[in-house]
Parts: C-alpha cells; structure tokens; sequence
C-alpha cells in the first residue's frame, strides 16, 4: 500500500457510513486520454449542476482493451435515467451503476495499485469531488522499516530538502538490506 | 519439488533464488488531520539470484490487519535455495520488488 492508497481508503471510510454507489463511466469506442478527461470534466460539471450537493471519489483505470474508465462513488442516490441523459450530453457511452457496502469501495483502491503507464504521468489517478474534505495525501504520515531507516540516516546525516533524494533511497535501501540479511 | 512443478503447472509464478534473511514489521499509515489508522504486517525476503537479477526484496501481507510480527516464524533457512511464488513484480530504481500471495510459502528445491 502506497500514501495515495491509504488516503483513498480513508476518504472512502468517511464518505459514508450506511453504504455507497459505485458509477462506472466507459464509452462504446478507445478514445485518447485526454479527450477522455475533457469529456470527464464536461459530465462531472453537469451532475455537479443538477445534484449541487453531489460529493464522493472518482478514479481513473486504463483499461488493457477499452481505454479510460472513470469509476465514482458517491454517498447519495442519484437517478440513473437522469445520469444517462447527462452522460450523453457529455459524450459518454455505458454507465453501470450498484449498492456497495462501505468496505467494498477498497475496491477501487486495487486501481491505485497499478503501475501507472506513462500517458498518465503528472494526473492525479483519484481524486475528492464536491463540497467534503477528503484525504489528501499529504495528509497521510506512514512508519514503515524503510521510513524508520530514512529518518534516522536524516538526523545522523542532516539532510535537509529533497536533493539527491535518489541516493539517500539507495543507501536506505542497502541499510534495509543489511538489517534483513543480519537480523 | 513435485508440489513446486504442479503449481507452476496451474500457471502460477515462481522466482528461484538463495534465501538471505527475512524480517516481519507492522506498517502503520495515519492521516494526521482526521486521526484515522489504518496497520497490517509484512514479511520482507531478501533472496539473491546471481547473475540475472541480483537481489530481489518479496513483501508478503501477514494475515489481515495487525499480527504481532514476533508470532510470525520464517521457516526458510539462510543460504538455501527456494521458489517464492509471486503475484506482482516491478523494478523501482534498479531493486527488483516482488509480492508474495498471502498464506504462501517458499518452496524448498
């Protein structure tokens, strides 16, 4: 699990308490990711114009085969038919729509765990709509083995910014190793 | 090695290589403003695999949610060659990472 993962699932947990909808968005043809994301922005201005109070999660998941999908949970039910019109407004082809059970929004988070390909570089592959305070990932302090070894080469070594960040890692890395092999 | 050549032949992955150690941490997350936690418990193989990737690191999740990482007990032994099985593998800056599926174990060859 990443930071990024940790905060999706806590903004999920928070999202609502009695249960979720998960939304599917795809389209019948492989569009570009950036007339997907254009497209993304034009519906999600829609809803948020006729449900003003509409808050949840959205993720992007690039499929191997259909190319973008954009998966929303929202803590509130909105009408499909109207959804439908909306999405066609926008450009959009399939929506499929279910109940989900609060734990099951992790779900989503298994997108999260994808190596993210090179056309997505610099998006943000989830991210908070509406008027509620999501997790953000800055938000998310994380103690693992390797950030434990991080903090203490910090402190011994006065690091100070983020400058050959790449070598500090490597040293940690070989730290880790080396409390590994020796116990 | 039979149950080893049977799994391999139900499609799943394996990575052979040399045992170096092995060490189970809780990884805690938390986010500062709400005050949500979220723990679970990882073992980390080290296995070495001269010659084609060097030093591979396997994480593997222990059970769900916190185990107390002394209660967990590594079986493999230092210096002996097994086949870890894998779920996911990527290389970040030059280390070859790899998962492990939950309740799986390295395999003696």
């Amino acid at each position: 699990m990443n930071k990024s993962k940790a905060a999706f699932l806590f903004s999920a947990q928070r999202l609502g308490t009695q249960g979720l909808y998960m939304w599917t968005f795809t389209f019948a043809e492989v569009l570009s990711i950036r007339d997907t994301r254009k497209r993304w922005n034009h519906l999600l201005t829609l809803l948020r114009r006729r449900w003003p109070g509409l808050c949840g999660l959205r993720v992007f998941e690039l499929h191997d085969r259909h190319g973008l999908h954009v998966h929303l949970v929202t803590n509130r039910f909105i009408d499909v038919n109207e959804a439908r019109k909306l999405s066609k407004i926008a450009g959009w082809g399939r929506i499929h729509v279910m109940r989900v059970a609060v734990e099951k929004a992790a779900y989503l988070a298994k997108y999260l765990s994808k190596d993210r390909e090179p056309c997505l570089k610099g998006w943000r592959l989830w991210a908070g709509f509406g008027e509620w305070d999501w997790s953000r990932v800055k938000d998310i302090i994380f103690e693992t083995p390797r950030s434990v070894i991080y903090q203490a080469c910090k402190a011994f070594y006065c690091w100070k910014g983020n400058s050959d960040f790449r070598s500090r890692m490597e040293l940690v890395e070989k730290i880790f190793r080396r409390v590994i092999e020796e116990g | 090695m039979e149950k080893l050549i049977e799994a391999m032949k139900q499609g799943k992955v394996f990575l052979i290589g040399e045992f170096r150690g092995a060490k189970t941490d809780v990884i805690r997350y938390v986010d500062k403003k709400t005050g949500q936690a979220s723990a679970f418990t990882a073992t980390n193989y080290l296995v070495e695999r001269p010659g084609a990737l060097e030093v591979a690191m396997i994480s593997q999740q222990v059970g769900d949610g916190t185990v107390d990482p002394t209660t967990i007990k590594v079986t493999a032994q230092k210096g002996k060659v097994y086949a870890f099985e894998l779920s996911g593998m990527e290389r970040v800056r030059g280390v070859f990472k790899a998962r492990m599926p939950q309740g799986a174990e390295p395999l003696p060859i």
